[in-house]
């Protein structure tokens, strides 16, 4: 009989489980659901914001079909890190991640899994918004490479927040629970942000909050990178909060790992 | 190679205080079956835990194939299969699917993963299910597939937690069939239950447990000559019932009451004609008369003393008299291993 097959240190075991965890992820949501949820939503939610807004903004003299999509891209995000809790939930309730940590397998592998799946979905649903938001009249000005930045961009922030959505789902180990409380602060920070409206269309008091709440900043920033004027004030604005919430949650992630049994 | 495939020295494990493990020691020769033996709450499977790396002990020392869990967890993880009381698969992959998805973790090649999951799948009678979804799996299947995904590669030491609990008698039957043939292989096995029967069946050697400590240690024939080998159970309708109790009691036996039942650890089947005549002779009459092999409850009553019951273990401490099988447990397999025990039905 074999001994000892498998180990799991080093960076070989760590980009090889990492890889294997992250196509099992994948391959786990790759359900009608989650292509509803990843297509015909934002779909739903991009003609559907221009067909009760689109109007009321131009009379304003705003673009609302330029204004709009980076706004549901931001709020995409928001869906790949709440379904990803969810689904890290799931796998501590079946047994999947305590088979894991009984298992050979590089610690960091599980995290990196999750990490590289949740990057292919913020990819795919950023270009499918992007795509829909085409259909609309939204176009990328800024050149090639803030349209990189505008994609790559989007997807920090939806590993930013899937770091702090893991933590969640694996201390509680309730896939229903999970995807009902970060709703909560999903929709509290979409709403009480410029997603929808300019943040001149809140209260005065609320307006700095408005303005500098991380997910408005963002969102601003993807504007910025979709314009024919791309300003670089506006995005590091938002990479250093991608930066601060990174170390943050990311340091809580890591907690949860080590903690979760 | 040592002599022992596990070790297990002083080992104690706390929550917020509470020792779920107080004190444990016991070894598993090399190649040899361990049964460990307890009621809910006992600190089974927190010792599984500790002993495959999911927890670090608070005291003590564990060895396993060897390598001790605290100092070298990552070779522990390297050598042991784990099946836990619950199958840790992922429902929507199918059978086959899971099989190659562990085997690439484990750093096998696409093909080698895939030859070993066909092996596999047909070792285990899966064969037919292979490409179905686990969630379409009924509780005997799931079992069998996670004890074969807990294999994927050939492991030395084989971690069981309560392998069977919620299976029918029949895919128990088959599940132990696998169990044997792995020891048979050389493998050295874990085995933890609540059910006498299963140890008994398959343990080379059993641990009994109670409040995470060890409360017995020896061959299952051995643990029953320490609780009386068998029992005996009168039935004795209205008054009498009372009459016979105290004349059982000056006989200097042991009595348990139940409803219409009493309940008497007998060493020898030959007692039960003493019983018979000792209760003829004081004119007690008698509606039926049987003998059968005493229960896990009568088992711990008798090696407890009945107290012993953690604070978090109600449940355990209600089955802990010395009550025959019937009464509703709900469990239904905990029933139909009764039953065969007891030989009643």
């Amino acid at each position: 009989m074999t001994t000892a097959a498998g180990t799991e240190s080093g960076l070989g075991n760590l980009l090889a489980q990492g890889t294997v965890l992250a196509g099992r992820n994948l391959r786990h949501r790759a359900t009608a659901e989650m292509a509803v949820m990843f297509v015909v939503f934002p779909l739903i939610f991009v003609f559907g914001f221009l067909l009760l807004f689109g109007r009321l903004f131009d009379a304003r003299g705003l673009d609302y079909a330029q204004f709009l999509p980076p706004a549901i891209v931001a709020q995409w995000m928001f869906t790949v890190a709440n379904t990803s809790g969810a689904a890290s939930a799931a796998d501590r309730a079946c047994g999947m991640y305590r088979r894991c940590l009984v298992m050979p397998v590089n610690r960091g592998a599980i995290a990196l899994g999750r990490v590289a799946s949740e990057a292919v979905w913020a990819f795919v649903a950023a270009v499918v918004i992007s795509a829909t938001g085409h259909l609309a009249g939204f176009r990328f000005h800024g050149g090639i490479a803030a349209t990189v930045g505008f994609v790559a961009l989007a997807v920090a922030f939806a590993l930013v927040l899937t770091a702090a959505t893991t933590a969640v789902g694996l201390s509680s180990g309730d896939p229903a629970a999970v995807a009902a409380l970060l709703n909560l602060p999903y929709l509290a920070l979409i709403m009480l942000s410029t997603a929808f409206v300019p943040a001149d269309a809140f209260p005065g008091w609320l307006e700095p909050v408005i303005r500098n709440s991380p997910v408005s900043v963002v969102i601003e920033a993807l504007r910025s990178l979709a314009s024919a004027t791309p300003a670089w004030t506006e995005v590091r604005g938002a990479l250093v909060w991608v930066a601060v919430l990174g170390v943050v949650f990311g340091a809580v992630a890591a907690r949860a790992l080590r903690r979760t049994r | 190679m040592t002599q022992w495939g596990i070790e297990v020295e002083h080992l104690r494990k706390e929550f917020d205080g509470t020792a779920a493990v107080a004190d444990v020691s016991f070894t598993v020769g090399a190649g040899t079956l361990l049964g460990l033996l307890g009621p809910n709450g006992s600190g089974k499977t927190t010792i599984i835990n500790c002993l495959t790396t999911v927890l670090s002990p608070d005291g003590g020392r564990a060895v396993v194939d060897g390598c001790d869990v605290v100092r070298d967890p990552a070779q522990v993880r390297s050598r042991i299969a784990v099946t836990g009381q619950f199958a840790a698969l992922d429902e929507v992959l199918t059978g086959r699917d899971n099989l190659v998805l562990f085997g690439r973790l484990l750093r096998l090649s696409k093909g080698q993963a895939r030859e070993r999951a066909a092996e596999l799948l047909d070792r285990f009678a899966l064969g037919d299910a292979a490409d179905k979804q686990v969630r379409t799996y009924s509780g005997g299947m799931r079992r069998r597939l996670d004890l074969a995904a807990s294999l994927v590669v050939p492991r030395r030491v084989v971690f069981l937690d309560e392998p069977t609990t919620g299976l029918d008698p029949r895919s128990r039957e088959e599940l132990w069939q696998t169990i044997r043939q792995l020891r048979d292989d050389g493998a050295t096995i874990l085995l933890t239950s609540q059910y006498l029967e299963e140890v008994d069946r398959l343990a080379d050697r059993v641990v009994v447990i109670d409040a995470g400590r060890v409360i017995a240690e020896g061959t299952g024939d051995e643990l029953k000559e320490r609780v009386g080998g068998q029992v005996c159970e009168v039935t004795v309708p209205g008054a009498g019932r009372e009459a016979a109790r105290d004349a059982l009691r000056a006989a200097s036996r042991e009595v348990g009451e139940h409803g219409e039942l009493l309940v008497v650890p007998v060493t020898h089947p030959s007692q039960l004609v003493e019983i018979v005549r000792l209760l003829d002779d004081r004119g007690i009459e008698i509606d039926n008369v049987t003998l059968r092999r005493p229960s896990l409850d009568e088992v711990f009553f008798t090696l407890t003393g009945g107290a012993g019951a953690t604070p978090d273990d109600r449940d355990g401490a209600s089955r802990r008299g010395p009550t025959p099988q019937r009464d509703p447990t709900p469990d239904g397999v905990r029933g139909a291993a009764a039953g065969a025990d007891g030989r009643r039905s």
